[in-house]
């Protein structure tokens, strides 16, 4: 395969989408009138794509949802909003700390009435913590990948000093 | 009423706004859990820690994106995670738990069901985050902004990712459909197929 092909091939699906830049969106085209491998490789993907949008999930029964709700709902009851980050623009009205403390006081006075957690319990409360997942996460998500790494530099590697440096400056999005 | 309304309500607290915003997308969150871990029960389980997580921590939301991508990246993470604890004892992923066609589903929509059939298994060749990527760009719309806001990175590598995704993809399904053909030469094995 030629060079230009196979970084042609590489962004067909951007150019699928026409998310690519208007720059290599012409070249797309251009390059594309011109050889048949690259429109049949176009094509295929083309198909893979509608493949996808014909084939979404089966809806799920009425009943699903409904018991999905009822028992999300008995999760949500029993959870309590974690504070916002602590803002030093952010001042809750006097008159709105009244409602927290009563519950506070009420829970004080509710764990006294109850008996204390079993050592069992704690441990389920530490798994369930354990399980959270915090959204605001760092968590490198791409760190790790086992995608094959897009190596520029093995398919433009036949290419002049001057050449490779104009193609790697267009490259960049 | 709209996201910004109900997330405010829900900041405060109110329980019926929040689960409002759960109606509004719990068919996407689980349609994207359905792809990544290809397990109907699980993805139902991940779909509800995902909004119970969002809500415990829906005071952490500040708008910087829009609500719909803040809750995908939950999900992604509340699968991701379930994945990568499944991948730590050993229990291999299972497409074939994903949904089949009834005993009485007519012979034209068989084909369909069969082409479906070969479809997720590709698609469940694929690695989480490929899937993810094919499934937030194909089913849910999302832009590679969006899409990098959501699985980290940038968009460039979002782009990379999602072209490579499908590339790989059809690689896959051309070697599920060759399968097929293979396996409809044998009488025994194709009336098996047609009974499905
Ligand atoms: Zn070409």
């Amino acid at each position: 395969m030629k060079w230009r092909c196979a970084l042609f091939q590489r962004w067909l699906p951007a150019y699928l989408d026409g998310e690519s830049a208007p720059f290599w969106q012409r070249r797309f085209e251009a390059h594309l009138t011109a050889c048949a491998d690259c429109r049949l490789e176009t094509e295929e993907l083309q198909q893979v794509v509608e493949r996808i949008k014909a084939h979404p999930l089966p809806e799920p029964e009425p009943a699903f949802w409904e018991a999905f709700s009822r028992e999300l709902h008995l999760e949500l009851a029993h959870a309590v909003p974690e504070p916002a980050p602590r803002r030093p623009w952010l001042r809750v009205p006097y008159y709105l700390l009244g409602a927290p403390v009563l519950a506070v006081l009420l829970l004080w006075f509710a764990s006294h009435l109850t008996l204390k957690p079993t050592p069992v319990q704690n441990a389920a409360v530490a798994a369930a913590t354990d399980q959270l997942v915090y959204a605001g996460m760092d968590d490198g998500l791409w760190q790790g990948e086992e995608f094959p790494s897009w190596d520029v530099n093995a398919v433009v590697a036949d290419l002049s000093e001057h050449e490779r440096e104009v193609l790697l400056k267009r490259l960049r999005f | 009423m709209t996201d910004p309304h109900l997330v405010d309500r829900a900041q405060q607290g109110d329980l019926p706004a929040f689960e409002e915003l759960v109606k509004k997308y719990q068919k996407e969150i689980y349609g994207l859990a359905c792809r990544l871990v290809l397990d109907l029960e699980e993805a139902k389980d991940l779909t509800q820690q995902a909004f119970l997580q969002a809500f415990i921590h829906i005071r952490d939301f500040r708008r910087q994106s829009q609500f719909r991508t803040w809750l995908f990246r939950i999900a992604i993470n509340q699968c991701y995670n379930y994945l990568k604890n499944k991948k730590k004892y050993g229990e291999p992923t299972d497409f074939q738990e994903m949904p089949l066609p009834s005993e009485e589903t007519p012979d034209d929509t068989l084909v369909a069901e069969e082409e479906r059939r070969r479809l997720y298994a590709a698609l469940g060749r694929l690695p989480a985050k490929q899937r993810a990527v094919i499934t937030l760009k194909l089913e849910q719309g999302l832009s590679y902004d969006e899409i990098s806001r959501v699985l980290g990175g940038s968009a460039g590598a979002a782009r990379v990712n999602y072209c490579q995704a499908l590339k790989t993809l059809k690689k896959h399904l051309h070697s599920e459909d060759n399968h097929e053909v293979a396996m409809r030469s044998i009488p025994a094995v194709a009336a098996r197929i047609s009974r499905r």
